[in-house]
């Protein structure tokens, strides 16, 4: 029972971590399936947690939070369109530039508005009456169900209470696969990222379907970036994102491009995380292990992971490549 | 540094500034004399433009790319030169301080050749300085240069194509002009 348990509370944390990262990888399987590499996640990420979190805090409820958090993550991704498939430049290096920028950005802008090092205030604060958090979602009947032995722990614990977020983001993945691989759109933006000029021949635009990509990517990422700060710290924290855009990155190349796969790379990461939160201060026979080796377990791991047994994975045939529609 | 000046007779204020510095530059004409008159080099250059090509040539291209791997450590390694022999003295945890991404957009600025990263590590070393300067004086926020590294790699690395082309065509316009009043003044 103890054991079970534990399985329990690990899963459940790893649905809590996994979630940003399933948006995340989601968002880049969208634009780099239509051709577009995207660096720019991790930017974006925290260029919407930013937003959502100052949107939040000023309006008093979380839903305009998203709202705000989604549309900067537009933005930034019409910012990475318009440079790299209207003007054709470096992919790589205008998602770095954002990057930089969102990091740039939030900061100063949250220094300068809120006079608190960056942060954003707390988003739940009785005194000055403002309560602009998403809160867990209870499923009918889990407390009383709570006690029951093995059904209880399932449908309580793991089930249910978690973010909106959390099921939206489950929800996502069997989506994304109906819309890329069941539907017209779905074809023409992953005809986009293997033969661009296959595709302008049959008279589709090119350009139209990787702005349309980099639209639902931003929506996406601007997903993530809202659970991390409306949604579980409450607050925005510079470069809170530390690194999940990365991480999303390598979730989708381990999952070869697939939503399946990410999906699953995504889970893997996040019971890593989960795992190695749980077990902070155990020991192996009367050597109680570092607490610093422990939270580098996921990394290494995943560095292994990816280096080892990742197979061959084959990116779609333009990805990185901008379009030009005649060589003159 | 001041205290290497002093000893030849040049009078300095104390500041940070330290040998480093003569190393860096040694290393960027090293980098020049390596990429550009040597084999490995010529190698190098060959595989980054075009690897089957390369391949087919004869280079052996693991070889190449283990090998500017290890001279990139290498140059990367010597960042830690000036902030911890140097500056500080003691490794800081923050010692790096996003300097790597900074030194992308270096690159980038200096068009990937020593002397315009020479350039441009010069501009960026201006830009933190007066940050830090201004913050001191005005109580600006100096992750406002953040920012500007920020639009300094989107304006010059991703969006060179936007400002390339209708400068071309403005000179190929103006140059196609004056070639139309020199034939009409010969007639």
């Amino acid at each position: 029972m103890e054991a079970f348990n534990n399985l329990i509370l690990i899963l459940d944390a790893t649905l809590r971590v996994a979630t940003p990262l399933i948006f995340a990888s989601l968002a880049g399987l969208f634009s780099e399936r239509s051709g577009v590499v995207n660096i720019a996640l991790e930017g974006k990420i925290l260029a919407s947690a930013f937003a959502g979190a100052a949107g939040a805090y000023v309006t008093n409820s979380p839903w305009m939070g998203l709202l705000f958090g989604v549309l900067v993550s537009v933005a930034f991704a019409m910012l990475h369109g318009f440079a790299t498939v209207t003007h054709r430049g470096d992919q790589v290096v205008s998602g770095m530039a954002i990057n930089i920028l969102a990091a740039g950005l939030t900061a100063a802008l949250g220094n300068f508005w809120f006079h608190q090092g960056g942060n954003t205030p707390n988003l739940v604060d009785p005194f000055n009456n403002i309560d602009a958090r998403f809160t867990p979602i209870t499923f009918p009947f889990a407390e009383q169900l709570a006690d029951v032995p093995v059904i209880g722990g399932i449908y309580s614990e793991l089930l249910s209470g978690h973010f909106l977020l959390v099921y939206v983001a489950l929800a996502a993945v069997p989506l994304s696969w109906w819309v890329l691989f069941r539907t017209r759109f779905g074809l023409r933006l992953r005809a986009v990222g293997e033969n661009p000029s296959a595709v302008d021949t049959a008279g589709i635009s090119v350009v139209g379907m990787r702005y349309f990509a980099l639209v639902i990517c931003g929506v996406l990422a601007g997903l993530a970036g809202v659970y991390l700060s409306v949604a579980v710290t409450a607050q925005f924290l510079p470069n809170m994102s530390a690194g999940k855009g990365y991480m999303a990155l390598a979730a989708l190349i381990f999952g070869k491009w697939h939503p399946r796969g990410a999906f699953l790379a995504c889970l893997m990461f996040g019971i890593l995380q989960a795992i190695a939160d749980r077990s902070q201060g155990a020991s192996i026979g009367g050597l109680t292990i570092p607490v610093q080796l422990i939270e580098a377990v996921p990394y290494i791991l995943t560095v292994i992971l990816l280096g080892g047994f990742i197979g061959k994975a084959v990116a779609p045939k333009a990805v990185g490549r901008p379009y030009v529609k005649e060589r003159e | 540094m001041h205290e290497v000046l002093a000893m030849i007779g040049i009078e300095l204020q104390r500041s940070p500034l330290n040998m480093s510095i003569v190393w860096a530059l040694m290393c960027g004409v090293g980098v020049y004399f390596f990429i550009w008159r040597t084999r490995w080099g010529y190698e190098m250059r060959a595989v980054g433009q075009n690897s089957n090509a390369a391949q087919y040539a004869g280079i052996p291209l693991g070889k190449v790319i283990v090998m500017t791997m290890l001279v990139s450590g290498m140059l990367g390694g010597f960042f830690a030169l000036n902030v911890v022999q140097g500056e500080a003295h003691q490794i800081k945890l923050s010692l790096v301080n996003g300097m790597g991404f900074t030194g992308i957009a270096v690159a980038l600025m200096g068009r990937n050749h020593p002397f315009g990263i020479v350039l441009a590590s010069l501009l960026f070393g201006f830009l933190y300085q007066g940050g830090g300067e201004l913050q001191f004086e005005y109580g600006v926020d100096p992750r406002i240069i953040v920012v500007l590294q920020g639009l300094v790699i989107l304006f010059s690395g991703a969006l060179e194509n936007m400002m390339k082309h209708p400068i071309e065509s403005l000179y190929l316009k103006l140059t196609e002009k004056s070639r139309h009043a020199d034939v009409a003044e010969a007639n």
